[in-house]
């Protein structure tokens, strides 16, 4: 909103092929209008009031003062015309004044109400939207496409009536006056439609080749700069720079083409203005001066008014012809906005779900099978039963299926066979909340707020006391280097969790796990990188997490699945192993394989030779 | 350098567009001039003579002119578009061009994201000042000196009357633009407040949803939005109150200048053709009065965007060649640390007073707790940073004393987070050595344990990796970077191991490549891999900034030191699966002995 430029239509991203019929998306649109109905009945007054006011101007000029003043020589009435002349502005700048504030209003309005209604649904969508959808796409239907509507509604939809309204009252006020000169003046119109519908689409095109090559543009900076290091490393600075000049140049000659469109359309649209405006006086004075028109001064009064509404005619024009494009691409984003809003969630709580009552921590699956894409099962015929406290390792092979039995279990995915139960309780007759209070979930990725580190630990109990949230940090040892940073709890977290390291934000989001203090927890190991250090802490950390509750962890250090009390090691979407350590070692299966992978034995033979005593008392770091 | 004189600068280089443009401005604004008394002519014509012959010929000229205006126009807008674009071809060019030559330091001064903003949101704002603002500061300039001319030859009167509501105009424009300007920037912020809420709920939902915060995330929600909404209606009122009086005015002076033009004819001091041409004039001359004043608002936003653009392009580059430096010649492999200090704040040093010499071919391992300095000794080594004092030798030559390219070329360096550039996999490969052929890029592929899996994809090396390619995993990008600095085949390599990935598949093959990268070679490494280190012909523990202990694995193990402490924290680190068992044993041993 705010300031725009008439030329918008060509500013459409994205395709604006649809699906839905036009109607459907209108009258939906329409709807979201309805709140607003005493602005819309004042924006609707006061663009007739300005179309009219805007209209008469020209004829108070031309024929009423240059005509009446002439004629009689009247200051009286040379006075008279001035004074209703300022009325009718004083009018129309009132008027103009509540009309563009109640459109922006109104705009602005259906926005906010839009932005927050798609907001209000995604945190209703399943993890299957997500998992499918492009997160970039979905912040560009709440952000852009509902811009896009605005701008329509503003820019386009009133705009366009209120031209069309003037277009007719100014066409129609000629032929009132002279049928002939309006009819002659009517020449131009359809070469300036022409004119406006062939420059267009070449609009269109300069304007994606232009946003095409600054976007190349962008990529190549993007890489300049990111990777700045290995270009210097392997000094490469000078083809680098040749790289960039070429999408330099290139980026260049798309502006100079889209200029040149630009610079021959003005003078167009001028020429052939001034050809309307060339007729005009021609037929005019032909007809003045054989007195068609009655006196001459009279006559002149016609030519001077009839010139002024002929100069306006090039806008509307190029308003109605830009209004297509501005509407094909808002019934385009309209219809991506509603598509989101009607998507079911696909996890829905049953009808007078109950609550589940305060969790012992039984896990049971009894026979289940599950695809995220039909006919192509995770997992099959999976059954298992886990006590109340005790701690299960799933091992496996990415893509095996561990991390959906998490996901099943959490009821973020429901299993299309079988059953899920919790203390006996199948999780699809609870609700979802009731559930997930209970439990704690720990991704791989730690993926943090941002906000304090006090704020960050507090997401997991919303009604912790302070003190509380430091209790839980020092338990796992997030404590010590949250002190020695800038603000220490308050310090803030930067988007994604920038300014800390993978291993810290790790403890804090262990932190935030505990702080649940939850009956099941379910833990995704992380992969990535952590030094030693911190890696100790977060193994320490791990185990405090881990007792006393009921806990499930995708390990992907066997390390960490030795001091589980039992082992599943999943393969192909089955248990194909259970047990533990000692039991599956013996096996000599899979987890014995999987063992042996991660220490070749050179390594650790060699390793072994190096220890000076077998009984080393545990260290800790230096 | 002040900014104008920057500024002039580029302008100057593409001076010839600009000259011509101006030049045809005038033509144009002498035309535009000239028009609308053809049209009082032939309205004096109507009125008086009645010549029809002579109206024709009027309407043809008026048609002749315009048409001439128009390819003046044509051919301006033409001129000045390539001016403007030839300048920023040149902006870009400079900034991108300085980019490169930075140092190090440079980068770890200004991030990522302000050097993009400013190398395309300030640039485009230059862009657009001098593509339209300065364009009609020209044209408005011009068509002013013109019309203002015109005007007061023709009614001096009326033109005082029209000149005493241009200061009005004028300043109402300039009060509009200080008040909308910090509006819309505000806007934007919140803006972009909404996208960033937005973006942190769509990727952290797994989260969200775990711990059934959604409700919490909707009040998140609610104050960006608010805060952008409530902004907006404070522009929209603005806007209410802008336009609406500015076309009001307008016709407010039209409708002046008719009434007092009015009374002069009725006078017999002014003809009805003479009051047409001067309306026409009016509106020439008030448009751009609009203009200046938000020319003359927004320059001060354009000039804040130049300063930081000029700062990119101006900003001299820490490390540069000496005057007479000559080029390293073909090194064996030699690399002696004298007495090193330094710190990336100089009042900070990270380094003191360190000491290390490398035999060509050997191994050397740096350890240490964060924060000791071990990156920062590779960092020294190609010389992406001056040490502070003391020197580093290669070969006997002080690096500050030769030519940086080729001391670089002549070294390969395999870096903690590994970035592939957006191209072919042959081409990130062969990145050190563009003309490499494909069969040493493949050698060195399998030697680097890459091979197999760069085949199994869709186009195997053709397979374009990046953002709009294949991503890569870890390991595999490890791998691919490895390979880069095998065709390297330099005397001296770099390594900064210090992330060690834990995926198991993978573990086993960076091992191998390691080790086959390291043959043969003066290496400085960082790592927290066991058997890397233990391999080391020296090992240097750092602390604090000094080396505290130094020598192969078997004597510092026998030291009992900081080394063996290290060793026993990755150890247990890694290899903890072996203990439990013994562990378990002692504690049960433990407490029954307590017991």
């Amino acid at each position: 909103m705010g300031f725009h430029p008439h030329f918008h239509g060509f500013e459409a991203e994205g395709s604006t092929e649809r699906k839905t019929s036009t109607n459907v998306l209108l009258s939906r649109l329409l709807k979201y209008l309805l709140p607003y109905r005493k602005h819309l009945s004042i924006v609707v007054i006061t663009t007739v009031v300005s179309a009219i006011t805007g209209v008469i101007g020209p004829y108070l000029l031309g024929i009423g003062i240059i005509g009446r003043y002439i004629m009689t020589s009247d200051y009286a009435g040379l006075q008279l015309m001035a004074l209703i002349y300022i009325m009718v502005l004083m009018v129309g700048w009132v008027s103009d004044t509540f009309r563009t504030f109640s459109i922006g209003k109104i705009g602005e309005s259906m926005l906010f109400k839009m932005r927050k209604d798609l907001f209000t649904h995604l945190q209703e969508l399943s993890f299957s939207f997500f998992d499918r959808a492009d997160s970039g796409d979905t912040i560009s239907i709440v952000t852009n496409d509902t811009d896009s509507i605005g701008q329509a509604f503003t820019g386009g939809v009133i705009m366009v009536l209120s031209d069309v309204l003037s277009l007719a009252l100014t066409l129609f006020i000629m032929f009132m006056i002279n049928v002939q000169m309006t009819l002659v003046s009517m020449l131009t119109i359809p070469l300036l439609i022409g004119t406006a519908l062939a420059f267009s689409s070449r609009f269109r095109s300069t304007y994606r080749a232009t946003r095409k090559t600054i976007s190349g543009v962008t990529s190549k900076l993007q890489e300049g700069i990111s990777g700045i290091r290995e270009i210097k490393s392997f000094t490469r600075e000078a083809d680098t720079i040749r790289d960039f000049t070429k999408v330099n140049q290139q980026e260049t000659q798309a502006n100079l083409q889209a200029n040149i469109v630009w610079g021959t359309f003005f003078p167009t649209i001028q020429l052939i203005q001034a050809v309307g405006t060339g007729i005009v006086i021609l037929y005019g004075g032909m007809l003045a001066l054989n007195g068609s028109l009655g006196t001459l001064t009279a006559a002149i009064g016609i030519l001077i008014t009839f010139t002024l509404y002929v100069s306006r005619f090039f806008g509307p024009i190029f308003d109605l012809t830009n209004f297509y494009n501005v509407v094909q691409s808002a019934l385009a984003a309209a219809e991506r906005i509603f598509n989101l809003i009607d998507r079911q969630p696909e996890i829905r709580d049953a009808e007078n779900a109950p609550q589940i009552p305060p969790i012992r921590g039984e896990i049971e699956f009894k026979d289940v099978t599950f695809a995220y894409v039909q006919d192509h099962p995770v997992i099959h015929n999976v059954s298992f039963r886990i006590k109340p406290k005790e701690t299960v390792a799933l091992v496996g092979s990415t893509g095996a299926g561990k991390s959906t039995i998490i996901k099943l279990i959490s009821r973020f995915y429901e299993a299309k066979s079988g059953s899920v139960t919790i203390d006996g309780q199948d999780v699809r007759q609870i609700t979802q909340e009731s559930l997930r209070r209970q439990m704690g979930i720990v991704l791989q990725e730690s993926f943090l707020f941002m906000g304090t580190i006090m704020e960050n630990i507090r997401y997991g109990n919303l009604e912790a006391s302070d003190e509380e949230v430091m209790n839980a940090a020092k338990t796992v040892g997030a404590h010590e280097f949250i002190a020695k940073t800038v603000n220490g709890y308050n310090t803030e977290i930067g988007e994604g969790g920038a300014g800390l390291s993978v291993g810290q934000k790790q403890l804090i989001s262990f932190a935030r796990a505990l702080l649940r203090n939850p009956a099941i927890m379910v833990l995704d190991e992380a992969t990535s990188s952590i030094d030693p250090y911190t890696d100790l802490l977060i193994r320490k950390a791990m185990r405090i997490l881990l007792k006393d509750r009921t806990s499930i962890i995708i390990a992907h250090r066997l390390s960490t699945v030795r001091n589980a009390d039992r082992i599943f090691v999943i393969d192909n979407g089955r248990i194909a192993e259970e047990g533990n350590h000692k039991q599956l070692m013996k096996k000599n299966g899979i987890y014995r394989h999987l063992y042996d992978m991660q220490f070749k034995e050179p390594e650790a033979e060699k390793v072994e030779a190096t220890r000076t005593s077998p009984n080393m008392p545990f260290r800790g770091f230096p | 350098m002040s900014l104008l004189k920057e500024l002039s600068k580029y302008i100057l280089r593409n001076i010839h567009w600009f000259a011509l443009s101006t030049a045809l401005t005038a033509i144009a604004t002498y035309i535009n001039i000239y028009i609308p008394t053809l049209s009082g002519a032939a309205v004096r014509d109507i009125l008086t003579i009645g010549d029809f012959e002579m109206l024709k010929g009027l309407v043809i000229q008026i048609l002749i002119f315009t048409g001439g205006l128009c390819v003046i126009s044509l051919v301006r807008a033409s001129a000045y578009g390539n001016f403007t674009q030839k300048v920023v071809f040149d902006v870009r060019n400079d900034v991108f061009r300085s980019i490169q030559r930075q140092s190090f330091g440079f980068f770890d001064k200004m991030k990522t994201g302000q050097l993009m903003s400013r190398a395309t949101t300030d640039v485009e704002r230059i862009r657009g000042f001098i593509g339209f603002q300065l364009r009609m500061l020209t044209d408005s300039l011009f068509l002013l000196g013109g019309v203002i001319t015109s005007m007061v030859i023709m009614n001096m009167d009326l033109s005082l009357l029209a000149f005493s509501t241009v200061p009005v105009l004028f300043f109402f424009n300039i009060w509009f633009g200080k008040k909308i300007r910090p509006i819309m920037h505000t806007s934007r912020e919140y803006f972009g407040t909404i996208t960033s809420v937005l973006w942190e709920n769509i990727t952290g939902i797994r989260v969200v949803r775990s711990f059934a915060r959604e409700d919490y995330e909707k009040q998140k929600f609610q104050k960006p939005n608010t805060d952008y909404f409530n902004m907006m209606l404070k522009a929209v009122k603005l806007q209410s109150l802008f336009q609406p009086f500015q076309s009001f005015f307008f016709g407010l002076i039209t409708i002046a200048i008719f009434w007092m033009g009015g009374i002069q004819i009725i006078g017999n001091r002014f003809t009805i053709d003479q009051l047409f041409v001067f309306s026409i004039y009016i509106s020439l001359l008030l448009r751009p009065i609009g203009m200046l004043g938000m020319i003359i608002s927004s320059y001060q936003t354009m000039a804040a965007a130049a300063e930081r653009v000029f700062e990119i392009i101006d900003a001299v580059p820490e490390i540069r060649d000496k005057p007479n430096a000559a080029a390293l010649p073909a090194i064996k492999g030699e690399v002696v640390f004298e007495n090193v200090s330094f710190g990336y704040d100089k009042d900070k040093p990270i380094l003191k007073d360190v000491n290390i010499k490398a035999e060509p071919g050997e191994t050397i391992a740096l350890l240490g707790p964060t924060g000791s300095g071990k990156s920062t000794v590779i960092r020294l080594l190609p010389r992406f940073y001056d040490v502070t004092s003391g020197r580093i030798l290669v070969d006997g030559h002080d690096v500050r004393d030769v030519k940086v390219e080729s001391l670089r070329k002549q070294m390969g360096i395999v870096s903690q987070e590994t970035f592939l550039f957006n191209m072919t996999i042959k081409q990130n490969i062969a990145y050190g050595v563009p003309n490499a052929t494909m069969e040493d890029i493949e050698r060195v592929a399998k030697i680097a344990k890459a091979h197999e899996f760069i085949t199994q994809l869709p186009k195997g090396y053709d397979t374009v990796i990046g953002e709009r390619g294949v991503t890569l995993s870890g390991g595999q990008q490890q791998r691919v970077a490895i390979a880069r600095a095998l065709l390297m085949d330099s005397r001296i390599l770099i390594l900064d191991d210090s992330t060690s990935s834990v995926d198991v598949d993978t573990e086993y093959e960076i091992q191998q490549a390691l080790s086959a990268l390291l043959k043969n070679r003066t290496t400085f490494v960082v790592t927290q891999r066991l058997s890397t280190i233990r391999n080391a012909d020296k090992i240097v523990v750092l602390d604090d900034g000094r080396i505290v202990e130094e020598g192969d694995h078997e004597s510092l193990m026998a030291k009992r030191g900081d080394y063996y402490r290290i060793y026993e924290t990755l150890y247990e680190a890694q290899k903890e699966a072996l203990e439990p068992k013994r562990a378990r044993a002692n504690s049960r041993n433990g407490k029954e002995a307590a017991a």
